[in-house]
């Protein structure tokens, strides 16, 4: 079980997520939608633990043993060009390895294993910039699943694939949850987030709106307040 | 071939470059009383001029340009950027400017402690620069600041030379020479480069994960500052001992480790030992190559044959990478 507190960030003075309280449970597929600015990154890194914030998660404190509990998947994904997806992929066991030794056993496997999850097998011995975006992003699925954490945050995985890849990344993303990970997936496409995820977390202006679940929680009320389109897909003027 | 393999087979070139370097020179010693020389069984005369000149230039040679190639290496796996080096981020500058203030005011002796402190000043100023968020970005600019800052001060001390000679003594430092190199600057130069050389090589694991970002990698459990701080201290030790002995010598610590990476692949774990070896073995042959075309007059600058060498591949870079 997942727990925020009373999460804040701010930027220069300026509240980007204000007094956000949740809990996620093992298994749960959380999308977290809402409007461009409305905090879903911040909230992401703040969890993470990559931006200053108040309040508190209870996940450990200490950077190290925080690592081997969560996975972050990055907006944007990059890695030298040069370098081969399997060793990338085991980049994921940084938090499992000391500094200078070598591989085990369970590292191996659960490269592996990351490796046919996220379908990336077959390029394995390919260099990362050779990939297509869609190959890309689900190589840093892999790297992200191989932590074997049990909270995995992705930070908009979809937003620029084309609609094979965001299907098939979605199902990546609900697989791993089948599997007990807890997934918080910040998204922008409302019916995918409907479709895949078991809850919906709505923020908007920095607050969390909405906590329900798929089915529930896009009401006509929030899509109009908080989106500004109606149920049946025009703009409010 | 693997990166291990490369390792072994730059280590060997580089001790054979050194054992054949002290062949050469302006007295002539064959290439075999020359290595009985370094064992102390040749005549007294060679003997010394291998153990106080040849030799300690020869290990000097390949000690700077370890250094060089490492900080590069370093550097630009943790900027990303390929075109991250001592020189670039003011590394050099500052320990030139350390020399140059104590020439400036007659005291030689002082050199090396100036060259090394105003390295290490320079090194705590950009990581303060760079503090509000350790990085990439953040390092470059403050780096680069300090570096020109150092730069536009060895102007303002040259500017203030009291004479002709003065400004020349200072001009021919800054280009970069061996001829000086003794066995009391093997003593000081080599332990400290040895020590920067480890904590440059610590940080190898850290810039390989760094590769997926910043924000990724702190996810994974790298700390981005401490990682800063070990390269930043890495290079200082290297570069502020390496510039105190030699002199600015450019252009190694970029284009070695680019070199490497195109020929042995982009783990920059590896690349780090690989090009320490790389730079020293590189400066090792061009320092025996200046020893053998000189004539009479003013033997070449190190700093200037470099840089002569290093140029065309920095222009090949560009034109490559755009």
């Amino acid at each position: 079980m997942i727990t925020l507190s009373e999460i804040s960030v701010q930027f220069d003075g300026k509240t980007v997520v204000q007094d956000v309280s949740a809990t996620a449970k093992p298994g749960e597929f959380i999308a977290l939608v809402g409007p461009n600015g409305s905090g879903k990154s911040s909230l992401l890194k703040a969890i993470a633990g990559l931006v200053p914030h108040t309040g508190s998660t209870n996940l450990p404190k200490d950077h190290r043993t925080r690592a081997k509990q969560l996975a972050y998947l990055a907006q944007t994904v990059t890695a030298p060009h040069r370098h081969l997806v399997r060793n990338i992929v085991t980049l994921g066991r940084t938090p499992h390895i000391g500094g200078l030794s070598t591989l085990g056993e369970r590292d191996k496997n659960a490269v592996t294993m990351a490796m046919t999850q996220a379908g990336v097998t077959e390029f394995a011995d390919r260099m990362f910039g050779t990939l297509s975006g869609g190959e890309q992003t689900r190589v840093h699925l892999a790297r992200a699943l191989s932590t074997q954490a049990p909270l995995l945050l992705a930070d908009e995985p979809i937003t620029a694939l084309d609609p094979y890849y965001q299907l098939s990344v979605m199902q990546v993303l609900r697989e791993a949850a089948q599997q007990g990970t807890t997934v918080i997936a910040a998204l922008h496409d409302l019916s995918l987030a409907e479709r895949f995820c078991d809850r919906i977390w709505v923020m908007n202006t920095g607050r969390l709106v909405a906590n329900d679940t798929s089915s529930r929680a896009l009401t006509a009320e929030i899509l109009r307040d908080v989106f500004r389109i109606t149920p049946d897909g025009q703009i409010t003027v | 071939m693997s990166a291990r393999i490369w390792c072994i087979n730059l280590g060997l070139v580089c001790g054979f470059s050194i054992l054949i370097s002290l062949g050469f020179g302006s007295t002539n010693i064959g290439f075999g009383d020359a290595l009985a020389g370094l064992f102390g069984k040749s005549s007294e005369s060679i003997n010394t001029i291998i153990h106080s000149v040849r030799l300690p230039r020869a290990l000097i040679a390949a000690c700077v340009g370890a250094g060089l190639g490492a900080s590069g290496a370093a550097l630009q796996g943790f900027t990303r950027n390929p075109l991250a080096a001592p020189g670039l981020l003011g590394f050099s500058a500052c320990a030139a400017l350390g020399a140059v203030l104590a020439l400036y005011f007659n005291v030689s002796q002082l050199i090396m402690p100036a060259a090394i402190t105003f390295t290490f000043a320079g090194a705590i100023a950009m990581t303060v620069f760079a503090r509000r968020k350790p990085g990439a970005t953040s390092l470059v600019l403050a780096g680069i600041g300090i570096g020109a800052l150092a730069t536009a001060i060895t102007g303002l001390v040259m500017n203030l030379a009291p004479n002709p000679w003065a400004l020349s003594e200072l001009v021919y430092w800054l280009m970069g020479s061996l001829k000086n190199a003794d066995l009391s600057d093997v003593m000081v130069a080599v332990p400290l480069t040895f020590i920067g050389l480890i904590l440059l090589c610590l940080s190898g694991p850290a810039l390989r994960v760094l590769g997926l970002g910043e924000d990724t990698a702190h996810s994974l459990g790298i700390s981005v500052s401490k990682t800063q701080l070990l390269i930043v201290t890495g290079c200082a030790l290297c570069i502020g001992s390496g510039v105190a002995v030699a002199g600015a010598i450019g252009f190694v610590g970029l284009f070695v480790p680019h070199i490497l990476r195109f020929i042995v692949g982009p783990d920059e774990a590896w690349l780090i030992p690989l090009s320490a070896l790389g730079g020293a073995t590189f400066l090792v042959i061009i320092d025996m190559v200046i020893r053998l075309t000189a004539g009479p007059g003013t033997p070449l600058y190190l700093g200037i044959v470099t840089s002569l060498i290093g140029v065309p591949f920095f222009l090949w870079l560009a034109w490559r990478q755009a």
